[in-house]
């Protein structure tokens, strides 16, 4: 029996046996057929005996069975075996613009310090772009940036420090001003490191007692969040006529950790965006006594950014917008 | 602004190397943009005297020249035209280097052997003012006059100041006010080292005996343009040209020598700030001043050979007749200093800044002048450089200074103050600096504290208020000392509003459907509704135009994204980047009358080509109409907004396969594929499907808030219908007839074969739905259904004339 089991390896082959030795014809039934002749006294032994043969046989079937149905089964998987180096199947995916990438962590990082995002017009009033952010008319800093006007008081704005003025006004008197503007800017400028249309963060907190170590410390924790948490920041006495003090700010090189390299031109820092308290001009154009409240501004440029974080040399590669570059990022 | 080294330590010690100094210049505000060492680069040159040049026997534009070297003689060839017995020149020996590397060797030019070369000063990497390959040639030869350092053999090097290091600055417009010049820069320097200024001392002149007065009077009568105005006359005045060290500190500085008499205008100017001017006086009517505006009319031939059309609000330097320079500018050709002058008189005057800068801007004409007036200068400046000039002159031509000054003083400048309130410096730095501290600070810069505020010095005509104050303490004491904390006060009400959610919503949308953002140029071409095939009175032909746009392709602002969005196709298909699906979120600007324009959103779908990238398990994703339908109706889901697609041609759309976009105020954008005459011309990509959608309108209607629907309990019944109509009627027909007559129970109607051929007749296709039953409170019947289901057939066949399959 133990033989014939080890030999059987198909179920057909245990349904036999089982038959053979528990059928109604079986050998155990068999056995039992001559029990009525023998002894009463032994009738019990022999039923005992039989019993337990039958229990066996069952057991040592239900086994047998169950490593047979078990090796079907593997046998079954195996041939179902895929080959994994297969390459996938790519969900069909777009890609956000890179710049939508950073701008939106700019955002975010700001939303989390507790400020909220403003917008402004694109086309400005002159007012707006320049007058009320101290720069009259024959001011030396119109020099700095060439607009593009529509008509003699209306121009495409050339940076984002209108929405400053703009949203004073509907906030003046209440207090905190604690927004970030981030939006499209115009300069007629165009070659390789220069794009008529760019995109700024404009940052502005007003508020009682405000001063430039808010500043310092507002954009240290962006640098970090936006860097690294081992980022630097450095302040360089600058010039814009919308802040005083003013500064140029410098992060560290999160290509060489400041030790310098191609990337930073040797520095160890790299320029990354302007700033500076709020010139007490601009805060009365907004509705603001600068003698009451104070406040800090701040500018970056995404494209900059981007190019930082991403190592893209080239800027005019925003506005191509060839698929190859944009399925590079997100 | 450009300044020697040599020439600063003149005026101030510095305890540093130039690197160091950079460096600490820098962090107070005066970005150094490049450490120069012009010449640096090159060795072994040396002074030659010049004693024979003859032409050239075999090349018309090639002299050969004999020089003494000082060692002997050697014959070079030259290209320059200016080379002349008895001159002085800088000879390249055979071994030496000159800029750029070059490396000097002998070589013959036509059969004539050149031992070395003679040098013009772009050669030997000096700033010149020749710009082109011409320039430098017709420049010439850098010639010398001799003297006890000038003779054949002397090595050029420290003659020429070769290699001497060179600050550029790179002056920001407040800064630029007080540090253009050789003192300024020295006053920030003593400022960083607490110690003194040492200027150098004029050469000490006699003065003659006849007074100025007796020759010239200066009269302001332009006073809101003129503070004062000082002249100084030189007699017996022999120009000629200025000494070698001179030369040498105007072009380490940039500029171009001329004359002695010119030379020391300037570099008195690059020294103090103040601009200055020669006049040769006895070309000046009646020998005076009248300082002035312009009278309509009148013209002024500028020293630069350009003859200038006056306007009434120019401020000119006139005499008896007629004006002869132009304020604060540039000098007038006629009066100009020349070989022939005997007698100068010599301009220091305080010009208003505005009105330099806008008649310099006016007529494109900026100088080293006008760009230091026009930044606001020191008024106290204009008499120590008048004499400091007047005493140079005396002392380099040869002149004699007349007794006194002559001059004109429309207004004094009282010094200005500033409440002093050390709390409020503090206050806006974040700083804890005692009050000894912030003096000292201030000090140094010159700023004096007084019982009534803060004197600030003249020449800081940058300095208004305390915030200006504050600056200086900060940019002395470092920026890098101001504490570093996070603000304190309550945040804004934070998070992003409805609107800003919404669109990133839009874009992870379109992301997550496979389309790739792009970000295009705000600007439209002029004639974007030609190009468009828009009917003239097209709204998309209200752009507004720029008055002053870069090129004609940017001469408008785009009223739709469509137009960016061709071009990027075409510059992806020009790439064969085939397979595209792109959107843009993006402004378009609409003429609002006089006031600004409005500015809604936008935005675009374009898709080309098969989207599925080509795989072993095939499969297709064609972009097609149905494509962008699909994501915009998902999209519309997604935003609880409402959005409509009806058949409807657009001028620029294929005229069968365009569809309008509403929402529930109304038409927001189109759908369709673009017109084949517009893909042929714009050499798109055949098939391109295009959708445009404005945001701002259709998200402009309230949300619909998602409700949760319970989950049915009870089975549902499917049935399907198949049906045969003719092309003509609309799939949309038959399923509104479908719903009206299957009634509530109908849970789900979808339409899974749209079938055209054999054995359907031709200009018919089969529509196939399969119906979704369902009652909310309990199992339908079949017979129910069934009699539900034969009413909508019957009703297909009866409104519409469908032959049922």
């Amino acid at each position: 029996m133990r033989d014939a089991l080890a030999r059987s390896d198909r179920l057909e082959q245990l349904e036999e046996l089982r038959v053979r030795y528990l059928g109604r014809k079986g050998l155990i039934q068999q056995a039992l057929a001559v029990m009525g002749k023998l002894p009463a006294a032994e009738r019990p032994q022999l039923g005992r005996a039989a019993n337990e043969a039958k229990a066996a046989i069952e057991a040592a079937l239900a086994e047998r069975r169950q490593a047979l149905l078990e090796r079907e089964r593997q046998q079954r998987l195996e041939a179902e075996a895929l080959d994994l180096t297969l390459p996938g199947r790519p969900p069909l995916l777009g890609h956000r613009h890179p710049l939508s990438i950073v701008l939106e962590e700019i955002e975010d990082i700001f939303l989390s310090l507790g400020f909220e995002i403003a917008h402004g017009p694109e086309v400005e009033w002159d007012y707006y772009n320049f007058e009320a952010l101290n720069i009259p008319r024959d001011h030396p800093a119109r020099d700095m940036q060439d607009s593009f006007y529509l008509t003699p008081d209306m121009l495409l704005r050339t940076h984002t420090s209108p929405v400053q003025v703009r949203y004073m006004e509907g906030k003046a008197p209440e207090l905190p001003v604690r927004i970030i503007a981030p939006g499209r800017v115009f300069r007629r400028d165009d070659d390789a490191t220069h794009s008529p249309v760019f995109h700024q963060v404009e940052g502005l907190l007003v508020d009682r007692g405000v001063a430039m170590a808010d500043l310092k410390g507002t954009l240290l924790e962006f640098a970090r969040r936006f860097f690294g948490p081992t980022a630097q920041i450095r302040l360089r006495p600058s010039f814009f006529p919308f802040t005083e003090p003013s500064a140029e700010v410098d992060v560290s090189c999160a290509v060489c950790g400041g030790s310098g390299c191609r990337t930073c031109g040797g520095s160890g820092w790299l320029e990354i965006l302007g700033a500076g308290m709020v010139h007490p001009q601009v805060l009365r154009s907004g509705g603001y006594d600068p003698e009451e409240v104070s406040g800090f501004a701040f500018g970056m440029g995404v494209e900059r950014l981007a190019m930082l974080r991403y190592g893209i040399d080239d800027l005019r590669l925003f506005f191509q917008n060839d698929l190859r570059f944009l399925a590079q990022f997100d | 602004m450009r300044v020697p080294l040599s020439w600063l330590q003149e005026w101030v010690d510095v305890p540093w190397d130039v690197d160091e100094l950079a460096e600490r210049l820098t962090a107070v505000g005066l970005a150094i943009e490049a450490i120069e060492r012009p010449g640096a680069e090159v060795s072994g040159v040396i002074v030659a005297r010049i004693d024979e040049v003859k032409p050239h026997p075999a090349a018309d534009r090639l002299w050969v020249v004999t020089i003494d070297t000082g060692r002997g003689t050697a014959t070079v060839v030259t290209g320059a035209g200016n080379a002349r017995p008895g001159a002085f020149a800088i000879y390249a020996a055979p071994g030496a280097r000159l800029a750029g590397g070059l490396e000097i060797r002998e070589r013959s030019f036509r059969g004539v052997l050149s031992q070395g070369m003679l040098c013009s000063t772009w050669e030997l990497g000096l700033p010149t003012a020749a710009k082109t390959e011409e320039d430098r040639l017709a420049e010439g030869l850098l010639l010398l006059e001799g003297g006890s350092s000038v003779r054949p053999g002397a090595d050029a090097g420290p003659l020429l100041g070769l290699g001497e290091p060179v600050l550029v600055l790179d002056l920001t417009p407040n800064y630029a006010a007080h540090c253009q010049s050789i003192l300024g820069v020295a006053r920030e320097v003593a400022a960083l080292t607490g110690a003194g200024l040492h200027p150098p001392a004029a050469p000490v002149v006699e003065p003659a005996e006849t007074a100025a007065d007796a020759f010239t009077r200066v009269e302001i009568r332009a006073e809101d343009g003129c503070g004062c105005y000082i002249a100084r006359v030189l007699d017996g005045v022999s120009v000629g040209r200025s000494p070698l060290w001179l030369q040498r500190r105007l072009q380490l500085a940039g500029m171009r020598p001329i004359n002695n008499v010119v030379d020391v205008t300037n570099y008195v100017m690059l020294e103090t700030g103040q601009p200055l001017h020669a006049f040769d006086y006895d070309r000046l009517q009646e020998g005076r001043i009248v300082v002035r505006r312009a009278r309509a009319g009148e013209r002024l031939l500028t020293l630069d050979g350009e003859e200038r059309r006056l306007e009434p609000g120019d401020l000119v330097i006139a005499d008896a007749e007629r004006p002869v320079a132009l304020a604060g500018i540039m000098g007038g050709a006629e009066t100009e200093v020349s070989q022939q002058t005997r007698r100068v008189l010599l301009e220091a005057a305080h010009f208003e800044p505005l009105g330099i800068l806008r008649t310099s801007r006016r007529m494109g004409l900026r100088t080293e002048a006008s760009g230091r007036f026009e930044k606001g200068l020191d008024p106290e400046g204009v008499e120590p450089a008048s004499a400091r000039a007047a005493a140079w002159i005396a002392a380099l031509a040869g002149a004699k200074l007349l007794a006194g000054r002559v001059a004109a003083v429309a207004r004094n400048e009282a010094p200005r103050r500033i409440p002093w309130r050390p709390q409020r410096i503090n206050g806006l730095l974040g700083t804890d600096l005692s009050e000894t501290e912030l003096r000292d600070l201030l000090g140094r810069y010159g700023f004096i504290v007084e019982n009534d505020g803060v004197r600030v010095p003249s020449y800081r005509t940058d300095v208004f208020g305390e915030a200006d104050l504050a600056e200086e303490v900060a940019r002395l004491y470092g920026y890098d000392r101001i504490p570093s904390r996070l603000p304190s006060g309550a945040p804004a009400t934070a998070g992003r509003s409805r609107w800003q959610v919404e669109l990133l919503t839009v874009r992870r949308h379109l992301v997550g459907c496979g389309f790739s953002e792009v970000t295009t140029f705000s600007f439209a071409p002029a004639d974007l509704g030609d190009r468009l095939h828009l009917p003239d009175d097209h709204p998309w032909r209200q752009a507004l135009r720029l008055a002053n746009p870069m090129n004609e392709d940017q001469a408008a602002l785009r009223t739709t994204l469509l137009g960016s969005m061709l071009e990027v196709v075409r510059y992806n298909r020009r790439r064969r980047n085939d397979a595209l699906a792109l959107f843009e979120i993006g402004t378009t600007y609409l003429p609002d009358g006089e006031g600004l324009p409005r500015e809604p959103k936008r935005l675009m779908l374009a898709a080309a080509g098969d989207l599925r990238p080509r795989h072993w398990q095939g499969h297709a994703e064609p972009a097609d109409v149905y494509l962008l339908k699909g994501v915009l109706e998902r999209l519309a889901q997604r935003l609880g907004r409402e959005l409509a697609f009806r058949p409807e041609p657009q001028p620029f759309l294929h005229p069968g396969r365009a569809a309008a976009v509403y929402a529930a105020g109304g038409a927001v954008g189109y759908l369709g594929e673009l017109h084949p005459d517009l893909i042929e011309t714009w050499e798109l990509p055949p098939r391109l499907v295009v959708a445009e959608v404005d945001l701002s309108a259709w998200l402009a209607a309230e949300a619909q808030v998602t409700r949760f629907q319970p989950l049915p309990r009870f089975p549902a019944v499917e049935r399907d219908v198949a049906f045969v109509l003719p092309l003509t009627v609309p799939a949309a027909r038959a399923e509104a007839v479908i719903r009206e007559h299957a009634g509530p129970w109908l849970e789900q109607l979808t339409l899974f074969d749209v079938y055209q051929g054999e054995p359907v007749p031709a200009g018919c296709r089969s529509l196939a739905y399969a119906l979704r039953y369902r009652a909310a409170d309990r199992t339908l019947t079949d017979a129910e259904v069934d009699e539900v289901h034969e009413r909508v057939r019957q009703a297909l066949a009866a409104e519409l004339g469908a032959t049922l399959r």
